[in-house]
């Protein structure tokens, strides 16, 4: 388990972090979500003891400063570019396993297991960012730890690439390590997080099961194709629900349920042709969630 | 590219101590890179290169000696400065930084480690030169440098390339930029005690360069203790580099 205790850091007067607390469970991907600028990767850095701040990060009760063999602990990959371009991705790994005590036999071993061992003796300058990925990952994975902590590792993998990642982080999950993933991708989250941890300008948001978060922010809506959407507007109306057209024989109705729907429109004598329960996607959610915490958003021309 | 199976779990060696593991994670990270064996083995060439060419003018074998080791001052100094500067500023330029302090706790032992190899592989540069240089006045210059002089001026030489180096690393851990790093180092060595000794009629003997430099050029009256200031500032360089390591944000 990883306990994260009251983290609070501060910039001179603007708090980057403020007083968060969580847990990630051992056996499921938690992924940690926020809006950019939310303070996810500050975060990230609290834990690892990168920065200075207040609050506690516990790996199986033990702060990170406090680790006896911390790449065998916890494997973090907080930034893919974290690496000297003129070295290749075999020398930048024999590096950290030799700083920690790990054969390089299992260098080749994590070579292999990325995806990368064809391109092992290549400099990292002629990588890609999907590479360079693959190689943080690498790095995260060489000590076998229990513990991973990895910021946006989707970030310029192609389609198979998410695929393989989400493989590996659930492969990584199911062997009961605790799994802490930042992601901008919220379809990639919703395919691969069981547990969220949900934070927007520095405070947390929600830290609960993937499921529960997208229940607990959206509302189910159930669409309706008739004919005579205006009368059964009028009904839903004068039950107390909300009907939107969303088109000139399409009504969605937020608040009941299908079965409802149904026996009003029999009631009422207007023909269905068309009735399904629309569920809400983690991204509804998350913009739920985090409407009041974005900090930046464009304007659409 | 294609995926193995997860879990094959490393075979779990003793567990290095905090100074061993950081000497062997840049030791590692050094002889990883081309540049520093181009680096050292183009200053050796240098070395050859100015010992061939040289007319060997000098008055006898100990001056033609301690005339070839002033490139060694000069060029030697700098390439091994920019090694120093390069050991810190290209981990923080490329933010290798954070994989060597989550591998490595001890931030202490990070500047220990570093220090130890810019001393190793700028020592090796420099004494591989002297020997260059010595073979030089051997070959060429028909005699055999007086050893009560020719020793000293040797010794101090490779102090001063160490130093530099040393002097190099400090430099970018306290100000984390490889440009300012070498710009600061560079003047200071090359001009700014220079100046200041001409226009504020300072000792010379009290410049942390030009003191060291002196002694190993056999200058007369140089002692050995001109070697303390430059000694002692880049002791308290390093200190500064590992308080700053250990205090600031990675």
């Amino acid at each position: 388990m990883i306990q994260v205790e009251h983290l609070t850091r501060r910039y001179g007067s603007v708090t980057a972090v403020d007083d968060v607390s969580f847990a990630v469970r051992p056996g499921v991907v938690t992924g940690f979500l926020g809006p950019n600028g939310a303070g996810k990767s500050t975060t990230m850095r609290l834990m690892l003891g990168l920065e200075s701040g207040q609050g506690r990060a516990a790996f199986g009760g033990r702060v990170y400063r406090e680790l006896d063999r911390p790449v065998h602990t916890v494997g973090a990959m907080l930034d893919a570019q974290a690496a000297h371009p003129a070295r290749t991705a075999f020398g930048h790994l024999r590096m950290v396993a030799a700083g920690a005590g790990i054969p390089v036999a299992r260098v080749r071993q994590v070579l292999a297991m990325v995806g990368l061992e064809d391109v092992a003796g290549r400099r990292v300058r002629g990588f890609s960012l999907g590479m360079r990925q693959r190689l943080g990952l690498a790095t995260a994975l060489l000590g076998d730890p229990p513990y991973l902590i990895l910021d946006e590792p989707a970030n310029g993998l192609d389609p198979e690439g998410v695929q393989w990642l989400r493989r590996l982080l659930r492969g990584l999950s199911d062997e009961g390590r605790c799994v802490l993933v930042s992601s901008h991708l919220l379809a990639e989250m919703a395919a691969t997080a069981d547990d969220l941890v949900v934070i927007g300008r520095g405070r947390l948001i929600a830290a609960q099961p993937t499921r529960d978060f997208v229940a607990a922010h959206t509302r189910a809506q159930v669409v309706v194709r008739t004919p005579e959407a205006e009368v059964l507007a009028a009904q839903l109306h004068r039950a107390g629900f909300a009907a939107l057209r969303e088109g000139p024989d399409v009504l969605t109705v937020e608040g009941a349920d299908s079965a409802y729907v149904s026996r009003l429109a029999a009631h009422c004598r207007v023909p269905v042709h068309e009735l399904h329960t629309r569920s809400s996607s983690l991204e509804d959610a998350f913009l739920a969630a985090t409407a009041d915490s974005a900090q930046y958003r464009g304007v659409t021309a | 590219m294609t995926t193995a199976t997860i879990s094959q779990r490393p075979r779990t060696a003793p567990r290095p101590s905090g100074l061993t593991a950081a000497l062997r994670y840049e030791w590692a990270g050094a002889r990883s890179l081309r540049t520093t064996w181009v680096l050292g083995g183009l200053l050796v060439v240098a070395q050859l290169g100015f010992t061939a060419i040289d007319t060997r003018t000098g008055t006898g074998p100990t001056a033609q000696f301690t005339k070839g080791l002033s490139l060694m001052t000069l060029v030697t100094a700098l390439f091994v400065t920019a090694l120093g500067v390069m050991s810190f500023g290209a981990d923080f330029r490329h933010r290798t930084i954070v994989p060597m302090a989550l591998t490595l706790r001890s931030r202490t032992a990070i500047v220990a480690a570093k220090a130890a190899v810019v001393t190793t592989l700028g020592g090796a540069a420099a004494l591989l030169a002297t020997g260059v240089d010595y073979a030089g006045v051997l070959v060429l210059g028909g005699g055999t440098p007086d050893p009560g002089r020719a020793v000293p001026a040797a010794v101090a030489t490779v102090l001063y390339v160490v130093l530099s180096g040393l002097a190099g690393l400090a430099a970018a851990g306290l100000l984390r930029s490889a440009v300012a790093a070498l710009a600061i180092t560079a003047v200071w060595q090359l001009g700014l005690e220079v100046l200041v000794v001409q226009f504020l009629k300072v000792d010379p003997a009290s410049m942390p360069f030009l003191a060291l430099r002196q002694l190993a050029q056999d200058a007369p009256g140089a002692h050995a203790y001109q070697a303390l200031p430059l000694l002692v500032v880049t002791v308290l360089g390093l200190a500064g580099a590992a308080w700053s390591l250990a205090r600031r944000d990675v």
